[in-house]
């Protein structure tokens, strides 16, 4: 009695040269450039009181950081589709360089308000229920 | 063997007993489907009288028809009831329904989980019907928003029947998750690889991962505030440092994914029907994979959109704003590619049709609204008024009810076999689509013109009457349309004449089979060779049923069917599939006098019911599996394949995988629970924290490392065939996730009082949780040790020992963030 051979543990490895990281890589670079940027900025204003330059520089650098990731897995990715040839690998390398761009640009477009508003400053007080119920912003 | 003898052993194979008996433990997914189906329809009707109260309410300035009080149990119950028992039930059947017989395959890979999720959602619904008729149903809100929900402000049961009756229900959505996962990447025809999969697959598949990722975090919140309600751990409690806000961040990261899993499989039914009617495949299939993709991710970073007005910094709200306008994309690509597709085809006119048309106009009008929405200034504008309303009945009607009658009109010859009459169906369609913009187009100028959500009555001379009253008309003309289609139905069923095979000339792999369908779908499996394939179904059908496909012989009495690697769709295992059972259904009835006990507050009952639970589960896990170690099997094309219990990579075994990761998304949502009070909470830091203790947690890390190096060497010994060794190390692996179990218990005991302060109360959480799933580790190692000893494990039958490794291994990882996470704060803050 022995065991049975070793099989590939996660499938999309069959259609290498690309993985199931590589296919999902763009997303989960936007996914972690969100988490991180949420969170830090959270934390850092609940943390530490009132603005700073250092904290919107440090966003900065990880939201920047993000999407340079992003461009080199596009680049990554779009080497190794040219050699995908057909069939069912050159569609997981299509659908992972598409996936990867949409990653990129999703992760530029995300952390755009970094550059427009200050880090920590709250919304304005809004009153609610005026003559007809329109929210009106407090003087 | 003739086609009409394999046909009667199959069908004998793969059905169920007659009569009650029959009815009670079917595990059929065509059976359990339509079920499903036909049950979601049903609340859709309760939900849809509701809407004519609130309507009836609304339709005049000071109306005296509902008080308050009723009127609260009404508008809540009503979107309780569409989300949680029409909405997500119906795309659940519709993917039961549908999934095997576009992947080309006999059955999903967990049919008994399918019978059981039906069974919870039928007993949860039912509870929370039952809470309506004796007037004690919920009514804080569809999305029963904190303090309002808690007990100081809803003192009576009304929010524990939401809490417990939608958790109930849920259950069913995570096992219909995990069930769909594992079958789209497993059980499919031969073949079938990513590129050639039907679009449909891709959408399901899409939407059942974020199923899996979506309900954990509302099960996670469900449960502190039923826990906050009936104990006074006071999570959301802002004097004794909760936070509301904290629901609200819990449900909205759900709740706003849940928009796209309702959205998405309808989605699929247009990028399915619309093809099929415009003469040409759908244009983009890679750009619409990639997009589904991209939504079901953006999908998640959306959630704070709903939280516009709570006071978050401008910079947070600027954040999910953005995402926000961001997902409009993927949407987009979508909504060209079906124009694109009509454009490049010869679309020809058919009921199906004219809901896709129909859809296209409402739920773009209702996206239009929502790009208005996410722009944080106009949300303020808009927050809590008829607008949003407007919009979201915009989005979901035309987002969902539209593609599903659709599909509805499409799919129905199948599962009837009849033909369809468009004479009433068109008439129908037209009440509806008038009904839809008549009742929800005036209700974005009553929002816009302040009137608030959820009154339920208003003072005249606000110009707000006139729109209410066409609002009112509308709904009563959507409904005439409503209860037309259901006259149609009826006509159909009783009725109808037969229909060809695949009248519609769809050509797509669900005609090739008898309709109405047979217990078993395929008499033999295709062996797919390009996507799109058959383009001529009745051919095929015909030719599967003769037996010219793979696994055409039954024998052994077993039910079967292909497993396939995940992206080229080489057939790697044949997968045997349990037959009726009694145990879906007993162990839902289990899980329900649990769910009842704890509403009623008998906790003694829930505890019995609970151990009866975990008896069950036992069971259930023990009607499987082989006596030998099976030996590779011919397919019927000259192919071998080894049956499931001998393969590493079975669907159980991937059930595991995503059942873990559903799991450890509700752990973190309870992370981020604690950290979210910790940082943004009043009242912290806490007056007193857990004692600088080293040797705790220091003992509990070493019990959970034990656990998972014994249940490793466990699984090690048991590759090798030495047996008794793997069963000492199993043994071994029990007693240590045991211990680790009571090193959790001791650290919530130790706790400071959990009702003074929700430090406390996240501790007892934290510890909670890593006890429990080191509770389960012990049992899985109990029943792998068990079930050595019986003789139903061997080198090649090692699902047991590999399974408990996996879960002691995730009992560890969770258990370290968990001792980091409680103990880090008192070895800080010791002087």
């Amino acid at each position: 009695m022995t065991a049975p051979p070793r099989e590939r543990r996660w499938s999309l490895a069959s259609a290498a040269p690309l993985s199931a990281a590589a296919l999902l890589g763009g997303q989960l670079v936007w996914s972690m450039a969100f988490v991180m940027l949420y969170g830090l900025h959270a934390l850092a204003c609940a943390l530490v009181a009132g603005d700073s330059a250092w904290l919107r520089l440090a966003l900065g650098a990880v939201w920047l950081a993000h999407v340079a990731v992003g461009i080199v897995l596009v680049e990554w990715l779009r080497r190794r589709a040219r050699g995908a040839g057909d069939g069912t690998r050159r569609f997981v390398a299509q659908v992972a360089v598409t996936l990867a761009a949409t990653g990129s640009f999703a992760t530029a477009w995300t952390g755009l308000p970094l550059l427009l508003t200050r880090a920590c400053e709250p919304p304005p007080r809004v009153e609610m229920g005026s003559a007809h119920g329109i929210a009106r912003l407090a003087p | 063997m003739t086609p009409l003898r394999r046909h009667r052993e199959l069908q004998r194979l793969w059905g169920a007993p007659g009569g009650l008996r029959g009815s009670l433990t079917a595990v059929n997914h065509t059976r359990i489907g339509l079920r499903f189906i036909v049950t979601a329809f049903v609340f859709f009707a309760i939900g849809g009288l509701l809407a004519m109260l609130i309507r009836a309410q609304l339709a005049g300035s000071g109306t005296a028809f509902l008080d308050a009080e009723l009127y609260g149990q009404v508008f809540t119950m009503h979107g309780t009831v569409m989300m949680f028992l029409f909405a997500i039930p119906l795309v659940e059947g519709f993917a039961l329904y549908m999934l095997p017989k576009l992947l080309g395959s006999r059955d999903l890979a967990f049919p008994r989980l399918s019978a059981f999720g039906y069974w919870c959602y039928l007993f949860g619904g039912l509870i929370l019907l039952a809470a309506l008729a004796v007037g004690a149903a919920p009514d804080a809100g569809w999305f029963m928003y904190t303090p309002l929900s808690s007990k100081p402000w809803s003192p009576g049961i009304n929010s524990d029947v939401w809490l417990l009756g939608v958790t109930f229900v849920e259950i069913s959505a995570i096992c219909a998750a995990v069930e769909f996962m594992t079958t789209v990447l497993k059980v499919r025809a031969a073949g079938m690889s990513l590129d050639r999969m039907p679009i449909l697959g891709w959408y399901l598949w899409v939407t059942s991962a974020m199923m899996l990722f979506g309900f954990p975090p509302l099960i996670l919140g469900s449960i502190l505030l039923e826990v906050e309600r009936a104990f006074g751990f006071p999570f959301f409690d802002s004097s004794r440092g909760g936070d509301p806000l904290l629901w609200q961040h819990l449900f909205w990261l759900f709740g706003h994914p849940e928009v796209y899993i309702i959205f998405l499989p309808a989605a699929g039914i247009v990028s399915t029907v619309l093809p099929v009617f415009a003469g040409r495949p759908l244009v983009g299939y890679a750009w619409v994979v990639a997009s589904l993709v991209a939504l079901g991710f953006l999908s998640f970073g959306l959630w704070v959109h709903h939280m516009f007005a709570t006071g978050l910094p401008h910079l947070s709200l600027a954040l999910f704003s953005a995402a926000s306008m961001l997902v409009v994309i993927p949407t987009a690509v979508q909504i060209f590619a079906w124009l694109a597709t009509l454009v490049g085809g010869r679309p020809r006119a058919s009921l199906p049709m004219w809901y896709v048309y129909g859809f296209l106009f409402v739920f773009v009008a209702g996206g239009l609204t929502g790009v208005m929405v996410a722009a944080v200034p106009f949300d303020w504008q808009a927050h809590d008024t008829h607008f949003v309303v407007a919009h979201l009945h915009y989005v979901l009607i035309g987002g969902f009810v539209f593609p599903v009658l659709a599909g509805l009109y499409y799919w129905l010859p199948h599962a009837t076999g009849a033909r369809t009459n468009d004479a009433l169906g068109r008439a129908a369609f037209w009440a509806i689509f008038a009904g839809v913009n008549l009742t929800f187009a005036p209700m974005h100028l009553t929002g816009l013109l302040g009137m608030p959500r959820r009154v339920f009555t208003y003072a005249p001379g606000l110009g707000w009457d006139e729109f209410n009253l066409v609002s009112s008309i509308g709904g009563f003309v959507l409904t005439i349309g409503f209860a037309l289609v259901l006259i149609d139905l009826v006509v159909h069923v009783r009725h109808a004449s037969k229909a060809p095979r695949d009248p519609w000339a769809a050509g797509s792999l669900e005609w090739a089979m008898p309709t109405p369908p047979t217990n078993y779908n395929f008499a033999s499996l295709p062996v797919i060779e390009r996507r799109n394939d058959p383009a001529d179904a009745r051919a095929l059908g015909a030719r599967l049923a003769a037996g010219h496909g793979l696994l055409a012989e039954p024998r052994h009495g077993w039910r079967e069917t292909i497993g396939v690697r995940g992206t080229d769709g080489e057939p790697d295992q044949v997968i045997l599939l349990p037959g009726p059972s009694w145990v879906p259904l007993v162990t839902a009835l289990a899980t329900g006098v649990v769910f009842l006990g704890l509403l009623f507050k008998v906790y003694a009952v829930s505890m019995a019911a609970l151990a009866a639970v975990v008896a069950c589960a036992w069971f259930w896990a023990s009607e499987n599996g082989l006596r030998e170690d099976p030996r590779p099997v011919p397919l019927g094309d000259g192919r071998m394949a080894m049956p499931h219990p001998g393969v590493h990579s079975s669907p159980n075994w991937w059930g595991l995988v995503f059942t873990l990761l559903a799991n450890g998304t509700l752990y973190a949502s309870l992370v981020f629970g604690q950290v979210f009070l910790w940082v943004a909470a009043p009242g912290w830091p806490p007056p007193r924290l857990l004692p600088a203790e080293p040797m705790l947690p220091l003992a509990t890390l070493a019990a959970l490392v034990a656990a998972v190096a014994c249940a490793a060497r466990g699984r090690a010994s048991n590759a090798v065939g030495s047996r008794a060794a793997a069963e000492r190390w199993l043994a071994g692996a029990a007693f240590a996730s045991l211990a680790a179990t009571g090193g959790f218990v001791v650290t919530a005991l130790c706790a400071p009082s959990p009702h003074e302060h929700a430090y406390g109360s996240t501790v007892v959480a934290l510890g909670g949780y890593s006890a429990l799933q080191s509770a389960i580790g012990s049992l899985y190692a109990l029943y792998a040790w068990s079930r050595s000893r019986r003789g139903w494990v061997s080198a090649v039958r090692a699902a047991e020992p590999r399974a408990t490794f996996a879960w002691t291994g995730y009992a560890c990882a969770s258990g370290t963030v968990s001792l980091v996470a409680l103990w880090l704060p008192p070895w800080t803050s010791a002087p």
